[in-house]
Order: C-alpha cells, then sequence, then structure tokens
C-alpha cells in the first residue's frame, strides 16, 4: 500500500482515539461540575454526591427534561436564599428521580419560581423571583402528586412495558411517564388555583381536559413520535373515576 | 413632432430592428451546449478514479479521501459505541424537533419600554417582543414543535400572566400564567 495511505490511516487512527477519549473525560468532567458546583452551593459533600448521582441517573432516563446537571446545579449557587431550603428543593427532586418518578415538571416549576429579575440598567438581580420557601412547598405537594399518580395507574393495572405480567396494560416507559406527568401537573394546578380538593368530578375535569389538549395538540405529530395518543387517553379516563381522584389528592397534601 | 407620434416611431424602429437580428440568437443556447459537449475529454468513473489516485497532485486528493472514509466510518463506530446515535437511542434530547409552528405572541402595551414573554419553552428566560412602528403592539413570533406551553409577558418587570390568546390559564406561585396548545386546531400557531 501507497506509504502516503498509509500515513494518513495512523493519522486518522490517531485522531479518532482522542474523540473518543475526550468524549468519556467530558462526561467525567461534567459530573464534577455539578459536584464542585453543589458543594459550592454550600451543600456536604455526601449531600452533593446523591444529588450528582440522582441528576445522572435523570439525564439518562430523560427525567430532567430540556434541563442539564450543571445548569440545574449552577441555578442553586447564583440565587441568593437559605441554604436549607435551597437543599430541600434539591433533595425533593433527587428523591422523586431516585423514585424513577418524571421530575422534568418538577425542575420546570423551579426554573419558574427562581425566574430572572433585572434592575433599572438590566443586569440580572441574584435574588429568586419567588420566595425559596414558596418554591419547596410548590415542588414538595407536586413531587407527592407524581407519586400519587404512579401509584393510582399501578393500582389501575396500567405500568411500563418493563413490568409486564399478566393481566396487566403496559406502555412504553415515554408515554407512561408523559401521562403520569400531565396527570399529576393538572391536578397540581388545579389545588394551585384553589381548586376542592374533595370535588372529584372537578378533579377529574381538570386530569381529562389536560389529557385531551395535549393528545389532540400532539396529534398534528407524525404517526408514531406522539407520547399521549388518544388510545392512552381512553385508557386512562376510562380507569380512572373522580372518587379516585379525592385520595390521591389529599395523600399529597398531608405528605407535602 | 408630436410626443405621441415620437414614441409610436421609436417603438416600430425598435421593433424592426430586434426581427432583423432574431436569427442570431435562436438556438444560441443549444449551439453553445453542442459545441462544449465536443470539446470536452470523455472520461469513465474508473479513469475518474485513476486520476484521483494517481502521483503528484492526484496522490494527495487520495489521501484525503481515505482520511475522509476512514474518519466518518470511525465516527459512526464511535457514535455507536457510546450510545449516542439519536435513531438508536430514541433519546428526545437529541432526538430530531418535530417541525414546528410559528406561534404569534402579541401584547398591546402603550409607553412601555419592554416587553418580554418567558414560558416553559424559553426556560423561563425573557425573549424580547418588540414595537418596531412605535404604535404600542409588541409582537414576537417564535416557532415552536407541537405541545403544552406556559407563558407569560413581563411589561417593565411587570408579570402579565393573561394573554386574551391563551387557550387556558393557571395559577403558579400565586400569579396568572397563560397557556397554549401548539399544534391543536384553532390555537392560533
Amino acid at each position: 500500500m501507497n506509504r502516503c495511505i498509509m500515513k494518513a490511516y495512523l493519522i486518522t487512527f490517531a485522531w479518532i482515539s482522542v474523540l473518543l477519549l475526550s468524549e468519556t473525560g467530558v462526561a467525567l468532567a461534567s459530573q464534577t461540575d455539578v459536584l464542585t458546583t453543589l458543594r459550592e452551593v454550600g451543600l456536604s459533600s455526601a449531600t452533593a454526591v446523591r444529588i450528582s448521582t440522582a441528576l445522572e441517573l435523570g439525564l439518562s432516563l430523560d427525567h430532567l427534561g430540556q434541563y442539564a446537571p450543571e445548569e440545574i446545579a449552577q441555578w442553586f449557587k447564583v440565587k441568593e436564599g437559605p441554604l436549607d431550603d435551597k437543599e430541600a428543593i434539591l433533595l425533593t427532586i433527587t428523591q422523586a428521580l431516585e423514585d424513577g418518578l418524571p421530575a422534568a415538571m418538577l425542575i420546570d416549576k423551579v426554573k419558574q419560581g427562581l425566574g430572572q429579575i433585572y434592575d433599572d440598567k438590566k443586569n440580572i438581580i441574584p435574588q429568586p423571583r419567588h420566595p425559596l420557601p414558596q418554591i419547596r412547598h410548590e415542588i414538595s405537594v407536586r413531587a407527592q402528586l407524581l407519586a400519587g399518580v404512579e401509584g393510582l395507574l399501578h393500582g389501575k393495572n396500567i405500568f411500563v412495558s418493563e413490568e409486564a405480567r399478566a393481566g396487566l396494560t403496559v406502555l412504553p416507559l415515554r408515554r407512561f411517564d408523559a401521562l403520569v406527568t400531565n396527570i399529576a401537573d393538572a391536578l397540581g394546578d388545579y389545588l394551585e388555583g384553589d381548586g376542592n380538593p374533595y370535588d372529584g368530578f372537578l378533579l377529574y375535569q381538570a386530569m381529562s381536559t389536560r389529557l385531551r389538549n395535549q393528545s389532540s395538540a400532539e396529534s398534528v405529530i407524525p404517526a408514531g413520535e406522539s407520547i399521549i395518543p388518544a388510545e392512552d387517553v381512553d385508557l386512562v379516563l376510562d380507569r380512572i373515576e373522580p372518587g379516585d381522584l379525592t385520595p390521591t389528592v389529599l395523600k399529597a397534601l398531608n405528605q407535602s | 413632432m408630436r410626443e405621441d407620434n415620437l414614441e409610436e416611431t421609436l417603438k416600430n424602429v425598435l421593433q424592426r430592428e430586434v426581427s432583423d437580428e432574431a436569427f442570431h440568437i435562436e438556438g444560441l443556447e443549444e449551439r453553445i451546449v453542442t459545441e462544449l459537449a465536443g470539446q470536452l475529454p470523455k472520461s469513465s468513473p474508473l479513469e475518474a478514479l485513476k486520476r484521483l489516485l494517481a502521483p503528484t497532485r492526484g496522490a494527495r486528493l487520495g489521501q484525503l479521501a481515505v482520511i475522509g472514509a476512514t474518519a466518518a466510518v470511525f465516527l459512526v463506530l464511535g457514535a455507536f459505541l457510546a450510545g449516542h446515535l439519536p435513531f438508536l437511542e430514541g433519546n428526545p434530547r437529541l432526538a430530531v424537533t418535530p417541525s414546528g409552528n410559528e406561534v404569534l405572541f402579541i401584547m398591546p402595551a402603550i409607553g412601555a419600554q419592554s416587553v418580554t414573554v418567558v414560558g416553559s419553552f424559553n426556560d423561563w428566560e425573557a425573549t424580547p417582543l418588540s414595537d418596531e412602528n412605535g404604535d404600542g403592539i409588541w409582537t414576537k413570533s417564535i416557532s415552536l414543535p407541537p405541545g403544552r406551553y406556559e407563558y407569560a409577558f413581563v411589561i417593565d418587570g411587570r408579570w402579565w400572566g393573561q394573554d386574551p390568546l391563551a387557550d387556558e390559564y393557571v395559577r403558579s406561585f400565586g400569579e396568572y400564567n397563560s397557556v397554549r396548545y401548539v399544534g391543536l386546531a384553532g390555537d392560533g400557531a
């Protein structure tokens, strides 16, 4: 073989090796960055490790939504506020991720709560938009709702594909997560809008409206890409009754 | 000579000249293409490959082709091993976004210094609206994939969560947020 071509092969091998090694290095560096940032927030090493591990797990399961672990850690470093509130919010997210719950909705809510405020010169002020205790409470209720809704779906024999057993209805993970997220979010919005937790019919209406709207919006996506197909909506509305929702919501309110 | 007569005369002269010379340009394109085809050397794909791999300048090209092809093969292999191929992994962070819908955000705010929109589509970080003609109607068009989006306007630092164009409203941290379902029939998207 031509010596030039041999040389070309060697150069290519070297480049590919560098590329593959650097990719692994970037992943490790990224987790180290999260840990460092969490320690800079003021958290203990053990807590920081637990949170960063959960965030990595959430990332691998696509339970963080559009956010990266580094971003989430950074928010708490940048924003001013009591350390125990920051820790409680992060641990609520961590617990949800450790339980395998789709925590993207919680993280988005935290981002909304922390928000951005500008001074007259359009500089970002480090204060959160809403007080941390308020965010902490809101996140806690919604995390309990996520767990409650997942339990409710399991109680109605609706499971994720990996949990398939005889007599169960199984859904792919993304579709199951989408149901849990949207039902919990709809119930959370209902409660936050001063809705009566004892009114099962209004809770049911909030849930069904959300699922139907979400499903209709996604129906314009080419076939196979929708995460809440109409059949899943029918399945949920068929199995869950208004009377099921009040106990779920009350339990979430009591445990938060 | 009257002005309308002059115009008529000029028109006639121009028409006559164009028709007299028209034979020069008839079939001109075909004649040029035929002539050029006759001058071009005929080459088979094999000859082209030989030229590419030939010594001197061709050797460098061949070298580059080998580097490129090998790099492509190894990059695909590397990405596969790293589990990063979106179509194999199904990771929505890497997946192709469904084609977006242009969603128009409009907020009347006469005399405002700044109007922004924050929402779940921009990580709750401000996207400015503009009022180019100064009529107090601030607008911004944003391309969004189908789905549900919560948002609010911020007018001179004040939260404004009740957009008349919203599909619904929710309360969040004691304030209203608007909601739009993009992709839903009649959503204004």
